[in-house]
């Protein structure tokens, strides 16, 4: 391998590499035009920062760089219509009684039988995944994946999508809550 | 009277399942106190199900950070040629500057 610097040639990025980011950035944010238009937008991002590349990483690399801040610009814009926490969830604990707040007999979690070192179940199991992902209300969605990119701290997000820290914990855990109970049910039945 | 005090004791100590449960979601991110750290340990010696949402949880995070990986390089959707075109012309343009 030769220690040589890499280089930017922005004349074949978008026969090189549009299409990868097309599809990193789809699956973000689920839109089509919106995904094009992020990918346009890092590519002209990328020509006017030309001299911050340093040469240590490679082009692609960089230039998922510049996609994934373009992806947090985007939901913040659209983070301010919705930042609301959906209410319209039951949650898998008991609402009263002497087990106040601990699982209720239908919401309690069941053994999974998923062997994931088998490659067969660990296909069916992502598959599920991705089905149960895109039940999960828009905003939630925004907060699961963007907790995904590069491991931003948590302060990060909210600031990026305009909610308090304390509001972020609360929708992650019912995201989970509700992925957990729709896997299940997937599982169960496949 | 003091049965009574000491069932509230508990309680104060004592999480219910959905407070460990919150825990060990936002514990998969953040660092918890030391107390709260206690708590959830007791409650998870006593909890099976919320074991087995610990397991679950963590099964949930490994997978989603494959799929994603998996998503962007299977390279399955292309943008459309004409889009490319425009994309290109507008590098050009950029470049000729």
């Amino acid at each position: 391998m030769s220690k040589e610097p890499n280089i930017l040639n922005p004349q074949k990025w978008v026969s090189e590499h549009s299409d990868y980011l097309y599809n990193y950035a789809l699956f973000k944010v689920s839109n089509e035009m919106m995904a094009q238009d992020l990918v346009q937008d890092t590519f002209v991002a990328g020509l006017n920062a030309q001299t911050s590349f340093k040469g240590n990483s490679t082009e692609r690399t960089w230039l998922v760089s510049i996609l994934k801040r373009k992806i947090i610009d985007h939901y913040r814009k659209s983070s301010v219509r919705k930042n609301t926490i959906n209410t319209d969830f039951s949650m898998p604990f008991n609402a009263g009684g002497m087990y106040k707040k601990h699982w209720s007999d239908s919401g309690q979690p069941n053994k999974w039988k998923i062997d994931t070192s088998n490659d067969l179940e660990r296909e069916e199991f992502q598959r599920i995944l991705a089905l149960c992902l895109s039940y999960l209300p828009e905003h939630w969605r925004d907060i699961f994946h963007l907790k995904l990119i590069e491991e931003a701290s948590g302060e990060e997000i909210c600031k990026d999508l305009n909610i308090t820290s304390s509001n972020l914990w609360v929708i992650i855990h019912r995201a989970k809550l509700k992925m957990r109970a729709c896997i299940e049910k997937n599982w169960l039945e496949a | 009277m003091i049965k009574k005090m000491m069932i509230r004791g508990m309680d104060a100590v004592m999480l219910t399942c959905e407070e460990a449960t919150y825990l060990i979601t936002k514990s998969e991110y953040v660092k918890l106190g030391c107390i709260k750290r206690m708590q959830l340990k007791m409650h998870l010696m006593g909890c099976v199900f919320c074991r087995r949402f610990k397991l679950q949880s963590e099964l949930i995070n490994e997978n989603l950070e494959q799929l994603e990986l998996l998503e962007a390089q299977q390279a399955k959707q292309e943008i459309p040629l004409e889009k490319k075109e425009k994309m290109q012309t507008l590098v050009e343009e950029a470049l000729a500057k």
